[in-house]
């Protein structure tokens, strides 16, 4: 399976990908009127387990996570994932840190789903315009819990379109995380569209 | 003479959609193709003036604008423009301070075409 997309499908998957990020980090530029670094997005066909060790946060850690599931020409969920301090100063800084930190648990999960929802929107908006694809997005869940609360998949035996990008808005020392996770049909559909999208660039340019 | 026009993304099908619209407006110029900035630092290493340049801002290594930076005193460009989809407010200040053009990734013939003609 991690054979199956060319060098080259997922250098416009990554591609993609980062445009998608970049609209996310503006949107949360805006939010929070700060600079929001971006790192490339690593886009790996993997099997679910190694995703998630891939994640790199320790197995006691709390993590504060926006999930949202998509349905449609491919299915699955997106992550978003912070540290819980990293999500709690994310909400102080949105609100312009006013509100005293013990106070902040209370808007927590209302904040981060918001966060959440701004910036995966942004991804899935910009991946649904290039593969000209057609998917329902659900509303976005909180979770909070260590990475194996928070990171769930259905089947071992799966893979999944593992995308890790961070981003990290440096003057708060905050990072972020995204992982959008799919079963094996839904990622065939979706490796289909992609090939479709290259070979149109390929046929135009050769 | 025809035309010296750099290129420089990490990306290889973003370099390809960049030279599908290069080739439709400027058919006879020499485009110099690079990966990453060091890349491209390499590849200019015996070329004093380029015409135009287009360079990604998101790349492994150094962004566009300090390959910009890098450039300055070495090659002379006389059209330079930052491509990317890092369209932060605080970025583009800092694009178009240094007098480079800002274009907004996704890459698109309207976004292109009147930046090579201005």
């Amino acid at each position: 399976m991690k054979d199956d997309l060319s060098p080259l499908e997922i250098d416009a998957l990554t591609e993609i990908f980062n445009i998608g990020i970049g609209r996310a980090a503006n949107s949360l530029n805006k939010m929070v009127s700060q600079l929001v670094d971006l790192t490339i997005p690593e886009i790996e066909i993997l099997p679910n387990a190694t995703a998630k060790s891939r994640l790199c946060f320790e197995s006691d850690m709390e993590i504060s996570a926006v999930t949202q599931r998509f349905d449609g020409d491919f299915k699955g969920q997106a992550l978003l994932m912070f540290g819980k301090e990293s999500g709690l100063k994310l909400v102080s800084t949105l609100l312009g840190n006013k509100v005293p930190l013990e106070a902040l648990s209370e808007l927590e999960q209302d904040s981060l789903v918001e966060i959440g929802n701004v910036i995966l929107n942004a991804c899935f908006g910009t991946v649904i315009n290039f593969l000209k694809s057609s998917i329902t997005i659900e509303m976005p869940e909180f979770t909070q819990g260590n990475i194996d609360k928070v990171f769930t998949y259905s089947s071992e035996q799966d893979w999944s379109l593992y995308i890790k990008v961070k981003f990290s808005l440096p003057n708060e020392k905050i990072d972020g995380h995204i992982s959008f996770l799919m079963d094996i049909t839904s990622l065939e559909v979706f490796q289909e569209s992609v090939r479709q999208f290259v070979y149109g660039i390929e046929k135009r340019t050769s | 003479m025809s035309k010296i026009i750099l290129v420089v993304d990490d990306s290889m099908v973003s370099r390809m959609m960049i030279k599908e619209i290069l080739h439709n407006h400027q058919p006879s110029a020499t485009i110099i193709e690079a990966s990453s900035g060091d890349n491209a630092l390499e590849q200019l290493n015996h070329e004093s003036e380029v015409d135009i340049a287009l360079v990604d801002y998101n790349m492994p290594g150094m962004t566009g604008l300090e390959l910009f930076h890098e450039l300055e005193g070495i090659v002379k460009i006389e059209k330079r423009a930052l491509l990317t989809a890092n369209i932060q407010d605080e970025i583009k200040e800092r694009t178009l301070k240094a007098g480079i053009e800002f274009l907004n990734k996704p890459i698109s013939e309207d976004i292109i075409a009147p930046f090579l003609n201005s």
